[in-house]
């Protein structure tokens, strides 16, 4: 029998009958050349086998998450309004969501602010979902809506704020009020009870940044200079 | 939930692990393999309607293999990527290397062999025994005859032992 690269591949893919692997078990005996092909194959198969894994936990929430924000937005489909020209499908706009933000979104989900671009509905909503968790209070890396973003809760005077800074610019409510002589492109707007300030700075080594609080709107300026995000 | 997303979710949730995995292998980053299994189950649920129910796993893992490909696409137009390093003659295996020290091996090592192999055979690979394609399926996917991934397993096969095998050599196992 001559060495044949095609019935090699038939015999270790188990589609010789059993005559030819016969043959080719003979051939083997005195082939060292296919004789290592054929076990080269047998321990590339016996490596891989090392690597199956099921999926983590957080891919499934995420996915399941995803496809919620998804199906939602058949129904309504957010608008999203940037400055910095982003704009990208509401598919694309849904996609990437930290697994740490669930529930928040969860509750934006079911609390339908449609008008907010979901970075926003995502922060307000941690807001509105009551005490910071120690993890926001020290700080978290989260991605909403395909943005990175960090995301980190203070008490000031009582009152909780959280700021959420990005190397992008965040997409600004539709109600946002562009503020006059600012070169920094500073907005504020509010989202039911909430008041926001944020200041998007394209081109900057600085980060976008907004602050969320149930405080008035006017006395987040100065709460973003004491935190030194201004 | 509504009951296209219930509907859709029964249908291709089952099939989470076989995504993660072609993923994974794809990607070799864990954040982006992860956009890349949520942004299949968008565009799956978007295209749901027209799914005819048959063959979701390979429905769902063609479209992961195109987002991929597209993905490399749009990464090899903005950057010059370093390529991997040739592959300078491994040693040729000894036939009487035992089962039990490729089945040993840490799975860190088998995935950093795995991404060092040209991306047909990686596929073909990841396909058929990670998520259990058969080869004809794998070939739809892919586009090609079903001999062909079954040669692409063999020679993946074959060079993924041959780098294992140089390494174990190295580290003295062998």
């Amino acid at each position: 029998m001559e060495c044949s690269d095609a019935r090699l591949v038939a015999f270790v893919s188990g589609e010789l009958s059993p005559d030819e692997e016969r043959a080719l078990d003979e051939h083997l005996l005195g082939c060292e050349e296919c004789w290592v092909a054929v076990r080269e194959d047998h321990l590339g198969r016996v490596a891989v086998a090392r690597l199956q894994e099921p999926a983590s936990m957080s891919l499934e929430d995420r996915v399941r998450t995803s496809v919620a924000l998804a199906a939602r937005s058949d129904d309504e489909p957010p608008r999203f309004r940037g400055r910095t020209g982003d704009r990208r499908t509401p598919l694309v706009v849904l996609a990437a969501v930290a697994a740490g933000a669930f529930a928040w979104l969860g509750m934006w989900i079911s609390s339908s602010r449609p008008s907010d671009p979901p970075q926003v509905a995502a922060v307000v909503a941690m807001l509105e979902a009551g005490a910071p968790s120690h993890a926001l209070r020290a700080g978290e890396q989260l991605v909403i809506a395909g943005q990175r973003m960090a995301v980190r809760a203070y008490e000031i005077g009582s009152v909780e704020v959280v700021a959420a800074t990005s190397d992008a610019a965040f997409a600004t409510p539709a109600s946002s009020e562009m503020l006059p002589g600012s070169s920094e492109h500073a907005w504020m707007a509010r989202s039911g009870t909430m008041s926001l300030y944020g200041v998007n700075r394209a081109g900057s080594r600085r980060p976008s940044m907004f602050l969320v609080s149930s405080m008035p709107t006017e006395k987040l300026p100065e709460i973003a200079a004491r935190l030194n995000l201004i | 939930m509504q009951d296209k997303e219930r509907e859709f979710l029964e249908a291709t949730l089952p099939h989470l692990d076989a995504l993660a995995s072609v993923a994974r292998h794809l990607t070799y980053d864990r954040q982006r393999a992860e956009d890349l299994v949520q942004e299949t189950y968008l565009r799956a649920f978007t295209a749901f309607a027209t799914h005819r129910g048959e063959h979701t796993k390979a429905w769902l893992v063609a479209i992961c293999v195109n987002l991929a490909r597209d993905d490399a696409r749009r990464r090899a137009r903005r950057v010059t990527e370093t390529p991997l390093n040739p592959m300078h003659d491994p040693p040729s295996l000894m036939p009487d290397v035992i089962d039990e020290v490729f089945a040993g091996i840490a799975r860190e090592t088998v995935s950093r062999a795995l991404s060092r192999l040209p991306e047909e055979q990686r596929v073909a690979i990841v396909l058929m025994d990670l998520t259990g394609h058969s080869a004809s399926e794998a070939g739809e996917i892919l586009g090609c005859s079903r001999n062909t991934v079954l040669s692409r397993v063999h020679r993946g096969h074959r060079r993924l032992a041959q780098i294992l095998a140089r390494e174990e050599v190295d580290r003295g196992v062998l």
